[in-house]
């Protein structure tokens, strides 16, 4: 992908988060000023960023946002629910925009139509709004105003607009008098409001002109001076300059200024003023996307360079830009403070995924050197008692760093959940609406944080546990009364760390499960059988939701769609090592909680034997092992089960499961049992022998092992040997 | 009278034009069609005035003596004969 479009969109994909985020914020707050300039300023820079890449229909789309947010910041128009779900709209269709570039690595076809919808949008919105006073902050005619001279755009606070009223020289006004006393006064002009009147046809005592005048004066003092005259005046607020470049340079911004100096240092005499100009012009374009009004003075250097054929005053120039004044043969300067701005942005950097990839990789391999070491120390202790003591010194030194490097490792890729849980208010604003049911969101533990791959696979099951509470586990607002609970909702999302884990929680105060209606349904659906269902208990009947092709909806809606939402999200938290488990009480609500690992690539896991094969399993489901006698495994029909701890628990013999050797230690007349909790039910699983308890990288499946039903991923023992990691939710089913 | 027509045939506008000289102005401009305006001694106009030199598209001659006319209506004069 182009390396600046790639760039474009990753930055646009944060502005877009920030400023949905704060523009939900200001539905609740409509008042609160540093949210509004939060969103404003991220409106902005999203246009200048389609700006630079020339994406004009998505610089209009957004413009049309900053203008509605600038009057809102100037106290001239409140930023009602309309506007806010302009604005929202128009960060929809940015981030489709996005998407498609990303897909083509092409500015988008057809932009400009769903441009035009957006802008549309708006108007009708602005149309719909009463104007709160005479004081706007943008208009056309100002704009064009600001263009004649950028430098004037740098200290003008007020534009105006004055049509005096035909007959006021009749009535005794002298306009210009009015202009002249202006506060701040700093340019006008006269323009007749149609053409001017042929002089014969003319009457020299009726006002037909057009006064527009800029001051440095505030727009509130502009609209005192006129007085009685204002409502012949429009008078607009203009926005805060842009902050000079070298402090405001966008990091795409940056680049491009950069790969330009690279252009110029690797000039050749032939291509000189060819890389001279295009070097320069790229400058202008970036400066003048950012209204900067250092644009105009590239041309004058760029000349400079050409006379002197010498590409050093641009440059320098180009340097200075990017604040690293490097003249040759200067001395870069040590002692200059380091502005406060940089610290703070220095916090959060981005890191290629490729690197950290790497890095992890690198530290994959070293767990497997440490693991071959302990190895050769066990060999040796069984042979040579002599040489271990230094081997294993060495042991317990290369695992404690390589221990360290993993956690910094680990550390890089670790996000807050923010990214995922702030997605949730827009999400459940829209769903309440559409279903007509009043929700209050509340939103716990944004800064928990878990491995990068954990917190962005969590969207989906999220919005599907969400969509279903929403939908089937919320009940409509009359019904609601009918019980006695509050008109709106309560849906709570809770994230909170458990050591390796960390949970987020799902909870409204809806119905909850309907478990009369599920037995009934999953009977109906054959997904269990009648038999079974009679033996299952109401915690395990709950659970049948999660079952694939289930849907308690009598009604698809759209919303839910078929039912396959509960399974997909169990099946996609599963798949990284985490589980769903659900508390539902009738009446009263539905907790649906999410465990997954706080990092997809460390794992527990404890080796066994089955059938003389070794297999690794999960410890976090491990609940406890257990020996016991044969004799107490009894046999009910097919199936076996034991009773332990007063709990009848079902028995599966791993060897006949994964249809290897069959036992071969039944001589003992003990059986070794691995009690392991899946999806809130206990089950056992015998083995021949337990082997030992190990942290380990695990990796993902590929190939042909990709589809086998039942494990997890592999990881490499220290002899060399690959070590298959069962999956015992699949190896249960 | 703040406007008269001099002896080289140019109109001089001087001191304060009240909004009464713009109807002797366009009279005399409709009746001497080309004629020069000689601002010089200007201290002030009215709008009505700077009204018909616009409709006119005259650039008036010099520099006048009041600020206001010489820091913005010289340049909008000029860009509207333009």
């Amino acid at each position: 992908m182009n390396e600046f479009i790639g760039q474009f969109i990753l930055e646009s994909r944060e502005y877009i988060e920030q400023a949905s985020a704060g523009l939900l914020t200001l539905e609740r707050e409509p008042t609160d000023a540093d949210t509004l300039d939060s969103v404003f300023r991220a409106f902005h820079t999203l246009k200048g960023g389609a700006s630079i890449v020339d994406f004009s229909a998505m610089e209009g789309a957004v413009h049309a946002a900053e203008e509605v947010l600038s009057r809102a910041r100037a106290g001239n128009a409140p930023l009602t629910r309309e506007l806010i779900e302009a604005c929202l709209a128009c960060l929809d269709q940015a981030s489709r925009w996005l998407d498609q570039m990303e897909a083509s690595d092409a500015l988008p076809a057809d932009a400009q139509t769903d441009a035009t919808r957006i802008l549309e949008r708006f108007s009708q919105a602005n149309r719909d709004q009463p104007r709160a006073s005479q004081i706007a902050s943008s208009a056309a005619w100002a704009d064009a105003l600001l263009l004649t001279d950028p430098m004037l755009r740098l200290s003008a606070k007020t534009a105006l607009r004055y049509t005096p009223r035909p007959a006021s020289f009749f009535q005794g006004d002298d306009p210009l008098a009015l202009v002249a006393a202006l506060p701040g006064l700093m340019w006008l002009d006269l323009e007749p409001i149609d053409t001017w009147p042929m002089l014969d046809a003319m009457d020299p005592f009726e006002s037909s002109l057009v006064i527009t005048a800029l001051t440095n004066a505030s727009a509130e003092a502009v609209t005192e001076h006129f007085g009685s005259h204002l409502h012949e005046c429009e008078v607009i607020q203009i926005g805060e300059p842009q902050a000079p470049a070298d402090a405001a340079l966008s990091p795409t911004a940056r680049k491009l200024i950069e790969a330009q100096i690279a252009l110029l240092d690797d000039t050749q005499q032939e291509a000189f003023e060819g890389h001279l100009r295009s070097a320069g012009n790229v400058a202008t374009n970036v400066l003048l996307s950012m209204n900067d009004s250092r644009a105009e003075t590239y041309g004058a250097v760029i000349d400079e360079s050409l006379r002197r054929k010498d590409a050093r005053p641009l440059r320098e120039r180009l340097a200075a830009l990017l604040g690293a004044i490097q003249s040759e043969g200067a001395a870069q300067s040590v002692d200059a403070p380091i502005p406060l701005q940089d610290v703070s942005l220095a916090r959060t950097f981005r890191v290629e995924a490729e690197r950290v990839d790497a890095l992890v990789r690198l530290t994959g391999e070293l767990t497997i050197v440490k693991n071959a070491i302990g190895h050769s120390v066990q060999v040796q202790q069984a042979g040579n008692g002599a040489k271990t003591g230094t081997l294993k010194d060495h042991h317990a030194v290369l695992d404690h760093l390589i221990g360290e490097l993993q956690r910094a490792v680990l550390a890089i890729r670790v996000l807050p959940l923010r990214s995922v849980l702030q997605r949730f208010p827009r999400v459940v604003r829209e769903m309440s609406a559409s279903l007509r049911k009043p929700v209050n969101l509340r939103i716990e533990g944004e800064d928990t944080e878990a491995d990068k791959a954990i917190v962005e696979m969590l969207f989906e099951p999220l919005l599907h546990i969400v969509r279903n509470a929403m939908d089937h586990g919320i009940e409509v607002p009359n019904e609601r009364e009918r019980s006695g609970k509050p008109k709106p909702a309560s849906l709570r999302i809770r994230a909170s760390r458990h050591g390796a884990n960390v949970t987020i929680e799902v909870e409204d105060d809806g119905g909850g499960v309907d478990v009369a209606r599920v037995r009934q349904l999953a009977q109906e659906r054959g997904i269990v059988s009648a038999e079974n269902l009679q033996t299952m208990a109401e915690a395990e009947i709950i659970d049948l939701i999660f079952a694939p092709g289930f849907s308690t909806a009598t009604q698809v809606t759209e919303l839910s769609g078929r039912g396959v939402g509960l399974d997909a999200a169990r099946a996609a938290v599963e798949r990284v090592g985490g589980r769903v488990s659900i508390d539902s009480h009738q009446g009263e609500g539905t907790t649906v909680t999410l465990t997954v690992p706080f990092s997809v690539m460390m794992t527990r896991v404890m080796t066994v034997e089955a059938g003389g094969q070794m297999f690794g399993v999960p410890l976090d489901a491990v609940v406890e092992t257990i020996r016991v006698p044969s004799s107490s495994i009894v046999e009910v029909g097919a199936a076996k089960a034991l009773v332990h701890r007063d709990r009848t628990i079902p028995i599966i013999e791993l060897s006949k499961v994964l249809r290897v050797q069959s036992p071969t230690d039944r001589a003992t007349g003990e059986a070794t049992i691995i009690i392991a909790a899946i999806a809130g039910t206990l089950a056992g699983i015998q083995i021949d022998r337990l082997g030992e308890r190990m942290e380990v990288m695990l990796k993902p499946l590929e190939g042909l092992l990709s589809d086998v039903p039942g494990l997890t991923g592999t990881t490499i023992l220290g002899d060399g040997r690959v070590l298959l990691v069962l999956d015992l939710g699949g190896v249960l089913q | 009278m703040t406007i008269r027509v001099a002896d080289s045939g140019a109109v001089q506008l001087e001191g304060i034009c009240s909004v009464e000289d713009a109807e002797a102005l366009l009279q005399i401009l409709l009746a001497s069609p080309g004629v020069s305006v000689d601002w010089r001694s200007c201290e002030w106009a009215h709008t009505a005035v700077i009204q018909v030199l616009l409709a006119a598209r005259i650039v008036p001659i010099g520099a006048p003596t009041g600020v206001f006319l010489q820091d913005h209506l010289a340049r909008v004069l000029e860009r509207g004969a333009a």
